[in-house]
């Protein structure tokens, strides 16, 4: 049985209450700190890409200027000699997205067969001439009914 | 011009993974702890529903308001926000309202039977696993430096024994801070007028 609650003293008081002053304080402080990190982190590639190219616009302008008056420039030839990273990078972001959505939907089935499994129990206290829909407990079409 | 596409596609595709791991994927992984807490949940409900705990002890009404805040506050639980819990238990003098919280968990499972306490604690047990999972993977240094080792415990099918080993590592008072943490969030939520529950 639930316990009458017990007189909290002055003193137990003021520390909850200093408690909760601090765990304001403290989510605030963590905000900023993962806002910090999070907005920093894409400072920080975007003035990698400024300085690199402001770096390289130096070098290459006599370069450019060639390429231009001979009309030769090829966007396939140019992607072509990119370096490799763009590709390991490439490759390793298209993993993780698909990565992503494979798990999205694995997590989203997860939820129907709880929920549903709940449901079934709860509507059958009810109804226990209820009827279902027979789709799979993840919530997939029935094999008898793919044809 | 090879340089400059170089430059600008590299850029583009660190700019990606950084919005699909700060975004997308911590997103996801709010929604799975969540997910899996909720299921938690409608487990302890079950067991009180079908009498194998009580509804009307203060046990299970602790226990279902912790979860209930972790719910609620799955987002704001990260490694910044655990180190700053760890600095307020150890240098700000949260130690006393952590020793109330303990006296009141432990008053509430002392009136219980054995096997009681033992279903109470293996499904805290559980959630602080979960919560554990959680902060691991959105924090992208915890992240980078434990996948290869996540990775391999998978393969040898350890995960469990290595996630059990670190929560016990991790040590009492932390987990007690996070729950009450949770309680707390709960308890101010609905308004109630008593602090921590």
């Amino acid at each position: 049985m639930q316990a009458k609650q017990k007189k909290k003293t002055a003193a137990e008081l003021r520390a909850e209450i200093a408690f909760i002053k601090q765990h304001a304080i403290g989510d605030n402080i963590t905000k900023i700190i993962i806002m910090l990190i999070q907005y920093g982190v894409l400072a920080s590639i975007a003035y990698w890409v400024y300085k690199s190219i402001d770096t390289l616009a130096g070098k290459n302008t006599a370069a450019n200027i060639d390429i231009k008056a001979s009309g030769a420039f090829n966007l396939a030839e140019e992607l072509s000699q990119s370096c490799t990273w763009i590709w390991i990078l490439a490759i390793l972001i298209v993993f993780a997205a698909v990565k992503y959505g494979v798990r999205q939907n694995k997590l989203r089935k997860d939820d129907i067969e709880r929920l549903s499994r709940n449901n079934i129990e709860l509507e059958k206290l009810i109804d226990d001439k209820r009827t279902s829909s027979t789709l799979t407990p993840r919530g997939d079409t029935n094999p008898e009914d793919q044809s | 011009m090879t340089e400059y596409l170089n430059i600008l596609g590299i850029g583009i595709m660190l700019a990606s993974a950084w919005w699909l791991f700060s975004f997308k994927y911590r997103k996801y992984r709010i929604e799975l702890a969540r997910s899996n807490l909720f299921a938690i949940r409608d487990r302890l409900f079950l067991l009180a529903a079908q009498e194998k705990l009580d509804f009307n002890t203060d046990a299970y009404a602790i226990t279902r308001s912790t979860l209930n805040g972790m719910i609620k506050f799955t987002h704001t639980f990260s490694l910044t926000s655990a180190v700053v819990l760890a600095i307020r238990i150890n240098f700000l003098g949260s130690k006393i309202v952590i020793d109330q919280y303990r006296e009141k968990v432990n008053d509430s499972l002392n009136k219980l039977p054995d096997e009681h306490v033992r279903l109470i604690k293996n499904h805290m047990m559980h959630a602080h696993l979960i919560i554990m999972a959680h902060i691991v993977s959105t924090s992208f240094v915890l992240f980078t430096l434990t996948m290869p080792i996540i990775f391999l415990l998978r393969v040898v099918n350890k995960m469990n024994k290595f996630t059990k080993f670190l929560s016990k590592k991790l040590g009492k008072t932390t987990w007690l801070a996070i729950d009450m943490e949770a309680n707390c969030r709960d308890s101010e939520s609905r308004g109630k007028t008593v602090l921590c529950g």
